[in-house]
């Protein structure tokens, strides 16, 4: 009985290793086609799975394959990751960094070995081709004008929600607009700073608690992502506050709908994954097909400000994000 | 239970988990061609280091029947610590702004290059001393203690620079991270050396065999005379050692102090240490097994990165490939529980 039991075991064990050996055959590298590499931060939210479709998507319409890796925000995994995409031999890699440092030398490695890198969404330190993204401190500078001058004229309290403290991203989009808010010269505070890492859920939980802490004193709320601000915008419906205004950043579908509905959700700021996604893929394919080198080193998308009466502009009901 | 007839058996009881490390490495090799590349070994090695140093430290833990959930918060800390010393000071509290460095930032060590790598060490084993400490007199698990330290750490590393990494590292620190001796990378050599160290003191020294005699029945090992204090405290002192000693590693990996890694990381140390056979009631394991028990973890990413399966999958066969490799080596050694 027992050496059925173990060989039923090791047949398993055997098993579950030849069950993905079903995609070996897409290994094996073909001749002459472009291989890409994505080392990809994180598939935890609609932005970055959004990325990861628009990456597939315009390398199939080039004829190039891509390997997309997930670090799942562990900085040693896109080390590792990155490593792996060299050994494999990609011709040019896409990498959305963890941290803006942390992959400088393991970038250097792939620069030695004359593997073209372009960043995306978060700017790198270290020696890359191209950077494709929004600039994110012009971002908050965006809203902070809009704030100044449209929603608060003449000062108030501000709530704001980042997405982690130290990430390039909640950095430029929260002190951008503070910037702003500065020189305006008028009376603006700063109730507090929460973080939510850029989660919808944790949104809500944190306006929960600034309306406990701070309940009518809050004028306006101000978010790093339009998943946060929308998380936000649920917890003041739930508590009767319909007269806080709420802005966000990205563009995401779900906040442009908000803004046409010309409620308390006031403004975004166009991030969008897929624009971004496709300029790197498309800007790497032209590099390596044509060796045509990108005129500027940061390729700037979208930063531009969404407001009820510019959204019918860009709103798309079939988009993905 | 015990299997005592059957001599094939009874070997795969005893190398069980070798032999599943050695079909890992077939079936891998016969699925990738990368796979005995120079450069795929290489980097699974240094990949697998940093979670084989801490699973170390956690197997002395284990081994004692704790546990220790802080070593990933600790590896965060140590980077930051080492980072913020080799700027010249041990806390700066930066304001809310970005840094951009450009060029290579000017590096001010506060004290002598060796010597900010000990004080790290010292620090870092001190708070492994107080966790240990606190657990043994106040007869808290040390699942509990440990929970606290690793939020309590985290938290702290993160408040050293508003958790903002900071840049810039020595060449040597670089060295030891991306560096090879032999064309070995260092983190493996680093790694190896290590293990064998550990072999040697739990093998050959007093101390080793006070570890198991507290580890298996601390009343019994009490009564024979053994204070047991010494082997409640050490494990979690090694623990917190080589944890920082992971995190001047990354640090050099990364070039430079970023106190926001390693999440998460306790628990891929404390899954390799289970798989390599040892008990989480104490008492029973070595540290060959655990080195094993890193080489198959890490071999199971590796071969299904190299077959470009999607994460989310990965996720699946490892929750599976665990399960299953715990369950047959405990098949196979006939025991009841892990």
């Amino acid at each position: 009985m027992k050496k059925f039991l173990l060989t039923g075991l090791f047949l398993l064990l055997a098993l579950a290793l030849v069950f993905p050996a079903g995609k070996t055959e897409k290994a094996t590298i073909k001749e002459g086609k472009i291989l890409l590499g994505f080392s990809h931060v994180a598939m935890n939210c609609p932005y970055y799975l959004a990325m990861d479709k628009a990456a597939k998507d315009t390398a199939a319409e080039h004829g190039a394959d891509i390997i997309v890796l997930n670090a799942e925000e562990d900085i040693s995994k896109q080390i590792s990751d990155i490593e792996s995409l060299l050994v494999k031999g990609v011709d040019a890699l896409i990498v959305n960094s963890t941290t803006e440092y942390g992959t400088m030398p393991v970038i250097k490695k792939a620069k030695s070995m004359g593997v073209p890198v372009v960043a995306i969404d978060r700017n790198l330190y270290g020696d890359y081709l191209a950077y494709v993204g929004i600039d994110q401190w012009k971002a908050g500078q965006l809203q902070g004008e809009y704030i100044s001058k449209e929603l608060l004229p003449n000062g108030g309290n501000i709530l704001m929600i980042i997405g982690d403290p130290g990430c390039p991203a909640s950095i430029g989009r929260g002190n951008g607009m503070l910037d702003v808010l500065e020189k305006s010269g008028k009376d603006y505070k700063v109730l507090a700073t929460y973080k939510a890492s850029y989660n919808q859920m944790l949104g809500m939980q944190k306006m929960e608690e600034g309306i406990a802490a701070f309940g009518d004193k809050i004028d306006l709320v101000y978010c790093a992502n339009d998943s946060m601000a929308l998380g936000a915008l649920a917890a003041l419906r739930e508590a009767g506050m319909t007269d806080v205004l709420v802005c966000g950043i990205d563009g995401q579908k779900e906040a442009y709908e908000e803004i046409r509905k010309g409620g308390q959700y006031k403004s975004t700021v166009i991030n969008n994954p897929t624009e971004i996604t496709t300029k790197a893929v498309d800007l790497l394919i032209d590099y390596l097909a044509n060796g045509k080198e990108p005129e500027e080193r940061d390729v700037i998308t979208g930063t531009i400000l969404v407001t009820k009466d510019n959204v019918d502009q860009y709103y798309d009901p079939n988009s993905v994000f | 239970m015990r299997i005592t007839k059957e001599k094939p058996v009874e070997l795969l009881s005893k190398y069980g988990l070798y032999f599943v490390l050695l079909l890992l490495i077939v079936v891998s090799a016969i699925l990738s061609p990368l796979f005995f590349s120079y450069s795929n070994i290489a980097n699974l090695l240094t990949y697998n280091s940093f979670t084989g140093l801490l699973s170390l430290g956690m197997t002395f833990v284990i081994l004692t029947g704790g546990i220790d959930l802080s070593v990933g918060s600790m590896v965060g800390f140590s980077s930051i610590l080492y980072a913020t010393m080799l700027h010249g000071a041990i806390f700066t509290f930066m304001p809310d702004n970005i840094f951009i460095y450009t060029g290579s930032p000017q590096l001010t060590p506060l004290f002598p290059q060796g010597i900010n790598i000990v004080v790290v060490f010292l620090i870092c084993s001190v708070f492994g001393f107080i966790s240990g400490s606190i657990s043994y007199k106040f007869r808290i698990h040390s699942f509990i203690v440990t929970l606290c330290f690793m939020i309590f750490i985290r938290g702290l590393a993160v408040s050293y620079t508003h958790g903002q990494p900071l840049f810039g590292m020595p060449e040597y620190i670089n060295f030891i991270a991306y560096g090879t001796f032999l064309s070995i990378p260092m983190p493996a050599i680093i790694w190896l050396t290590a293990s064998v160290f550990s072999i040697f003191l739990l093998r050959y020294t007093r101390f080793g065999r006070g570890i198991y005699a507290v580890g298996g029945d601390e009343e019994a090992a009490r009564l024979s005379g053994i204070k047991s204090a010494i082997y409640r405290i050490m494990p979690f002192i090694f623990s917190a050692f080589f944890a920082s000693l992971v995190g001047i590693m990354m640090s050099g990996r990364m070039a430079c102090g970023d106190p926001k890694i390693a999440q998460g990381w306790e628990l891929d140390a404390i899954a390799a240490v289970v798989i390599g056979g040892t008990s989480l009631f104490g008492g029973r394991g070595t540290i060959g097994g655990t080195v094993v028990g890193v080489l198959i973890i890490g071999l199971i990413i590796n071969i299904m990165n190299l077959l470009e399966i999607d994460a989310y999958p990965q996720q699946m066969v490892k929750g599976v490939i665990i399960i299953a490799a715990l369950a047959l080596h405990n098949l196979l050694s006939g025991r009841r529980y892990s």
